[in-house]
């Protein structure tokens, strides 16, 4: 009941999102709700809940409570993708995207199904998963700053901004992109709840009760890379949310799977949009990236959590 | 295919002896050390077969590759005859459970949910998952627990927790690695005793393969003299497979383990306890593995000798 109630209040929330903040009477205020605010905030909602749900399964499937898109190397080989684009000076398009956008999906999914493959061993053992995925992140990452050394100062500029995260005006047509990415992704990971929750007692004890072990983790590994990477190329590496909210869900709603992971879709959704209205209302005429919004909120909740817990 | 099998909960029904779980000259190499060297063994309904041997003898290793976590480098892994790589998790998981040495849970999970997965075979709902789990903890005696985290408990709870989660899965084969492991006496004994009765009360239902090197307490199996079979196990090469009542058990484990047992009997329980050293590490070892090879030749053990001798030589 108590759970319910929270949910309700959250959703209400994400549904006022677009009201925050002041806009001008007649027409052009309409215009700024509906064009603008709504979609973005729809935007942030998908987003927040991909990295979010990723995030939850991430920690089930590797055994650590480390793991998140960020931490398996994923937003890593977005940036890289995104990097190589901005620095190399591609402005065109392809099929009326942007090539950022388009370089950094491609990225994204090559690192991650790099490490997907390597999860597919029978005998990679999980925490190897995971140390493979910190190790492709931070080549992937050196690569990326050894990009940015040699571009110009334009290159550079338009790189830090796109590495700290930020939700772009892209109307309905980008939610309508990236809404079939997240939603397979999404479906594919909750149709795993139960092996996800065999799997919480170690993959040994998952294994004797028939999960296929390997296969569950190349599945939510693949899936998990298609949702994040469609929504890193539009937004940049938005950080902590995949890592932090699964965190919060745990603490608010318990550890069983069937409540964890569509508890932490839905609240997901919703920080991602209040750290979004906060991030344009807060400094009037300025907006602050996301990204550095929801570290700047994530890293001491995060402490938080872990130092009430003992 | 897998159907008929996974859709049939009470494992009475399917005939007994075609879904015999089996080992035939299994060789296991990990990490450039060979394991298991030739391991031949079954396990079938009504078998209670006790799989002893010091440490590093392989013992875990036997159980891994019975339930498909290991594949034989060499051999074959077979249930009812067929290899168990090949079967679906879930059809496998419907003829062989397994309790893992660690239980390696790694969040405060609640104790239901835990057992509720052992159920992850049925294609059942959430309540039907946690009603037949919370019979399973009243079963061994710990329903209070249900609402508790897994982080906070002792090694004992923990143990019976992941007994409960084993038997909720129905399968009629179990395998276990040190059931009695981080249990005070009384629980080890009652562990030892609910073991036997399964066997012994199910109509042969169930077959039992369970892994220690506390040889004390295989008494507490069958208090009543009921066939318990003792599968020794030393450097990968089963060693003998003797009925516990056999008159040359207590050679053939003082050789195993390179200690002397002393058969003593407790209110009508058969135990054996250590009475002494015994003799030289490779002298028992390299005499163990030809006399036990000689008296297993009525049970199942004939391939093996040659490869025995070899082995005492490679490795003393």
């Amino acid at each position: 009941m108590r759970r319910a109630l929270w949910i309700f209040l959250a959703l209400v929330l994400l549904v006022a999102c677009p009201w925050i903040g002041s806009r001008p009477p007649g027409e052009a205020g309409d215009f700024i709700l509906w064009q603008l605010r709504v979609p973005r905030t729809l935007m942030a909602a998908l987003v927040g809940a991909t990295l979010s749900l990723v995030g939850a399964v991430y920690q089930t499937v590797l055994g650590n409570p480390l793991a998140a898109p960020s931490t398996v190397g994923t937003t890593a080989g977005a940036a890289l993708g995104a990097l190589v684009a901005i620095v190399f000076g591609l402005s065109a398009s392809v099929g009326g995207l942007p090539i950022v956008a388009v370089a950094a999906f491609v990225g994204a999914l090559a690192v991650t199904f790099l490490l997907t493959a390597l999860a597919a061993n029978d005998r990679a053992r999980v925490d190897d998963v995971l140390l493979m995925g910190v190790a492709i992140a931070l080549a992937a990452g050196a690569i990326s700053a050894g990009l940015q050394f040699t571009s110009d100062q334009i290159g550079l500029a338009k790189a830090v901004r796109w590495t700290l995260g930020h939700l772009p005006q892209v109307g309905y047509r980008g939610v309508l992109l990236i809404a079939p990415f997240t939603i397979v992704s999404a479906g594919l990971l909750l149709s795993q709840t139960r092996a996800l929750e065999a799997l919480v007692g170690g993959e040994d004890l998952a294994h004797a009760q028939g999960v296929n072990v390997t296969r569950v983790r190349t599945l939510t590994l693949g899936a998990g890379a298609l949702g994040v990477s469609a929504v890193v190329a539009w937004c940049g590496p938005i950080a902590f949310v995949g890592l932090l909210v699964p965190h919060l869900t745990r603490k608010l709603f318990g550890t069983s799977r069937r409540v964890l992971l569509p508890a932490s879709l839905i609240l997901g959704a919703v920080f991602l949009a209040l750290c979004d209205t906060l991030s344009r209302t807060l400094v009037p005429g300025r907006e602050i990236p996301v990204g550095v919004f929801t570290a700047a909120l994530g890293a001491p909740t995060l402490i938080w959590l872990v130092t009430r817990r003992t | 295919m897998t159907g008929t099998v996974d859709q049939n909960p009470t494992p009475g029904r399917a005939r007994s002896g075609t879904d015999a779980a089996v080992l035939s000259n299994v060789h296991v190499v990990a990490g450039g050390h060979e394991i298991l060297r030739g391991v031949d063994l079954s396990l079938e309904r009504g078998d209670l077969a006790v799989l002893v041997g010091p440490n590093g003898a392989g013992k875990s290793t036997v159980l891994r590759t019975l339930v498909g976590r290991i594949r034989p480098t060499q051999g074959r892994a077979t249930i009812g005859g067929r290899d168990v790589s090949e079967m679906s998790g879930v059809e496998r998981a419907g003829k062989v459970s397994w309790l893992p040495q660690i239980a390696d849970v790694r969040e405060p999970i609640r104790v239901l949910d835990l057992v509720a997965a052992g159920r992850f075979r049925f294609r059942e709902s959430q309540v039907r998952s946690e009603t037949a789990a919370r019979t399973a903890l009243e079963t061994f005696g710990i329903g209070e627990l249900a609402e508790r985290r897994w982080y906070g408990l002792s090694g004992g709870e923990r143990q019976r927790i992941a007994l409960a989660t084993l038997w909720t899965q129905e399968a009629p084969l179990l395998l276990l690695d040190e059931p009695a492991n981080h249990l005070d006496p009384a629980h080890q004994i009652d562990t030892y005793r609910w073991i036997g009765e399964v066997v012994r009360g199910g109509g042969a239902e169930h077959g039992i393969l369970c892994v220690t090197h506390d040889v004390d307490l295989i008494g507490w199996l069958a208090p009543s003299g009921s066939s318990v079979r003792i599968v020794g196990i030393s450097d990968g090469r089963i060693r003998f497979q003797l009925p516990w009542e056999s008159d040359d058990i207590v050679a053939a484990l003082s050789e195993l383990f390179a200690v002397d047992f002393e058969p003593v009997d407790v209110g009508g329980v058969r135990r054996l306890l250590v009475s002494g050293a015994g003799t030289s590490h490779d002298g028992a070892r390299s005499t163990g593995s030809r006399r036990a090879g000689a008296r297993s030749d009525d049970t199942r053990n004939d391939g093996n000798r040659s490869s025995q001798t070899r082995g005492s030589e490679v490795r003393p």
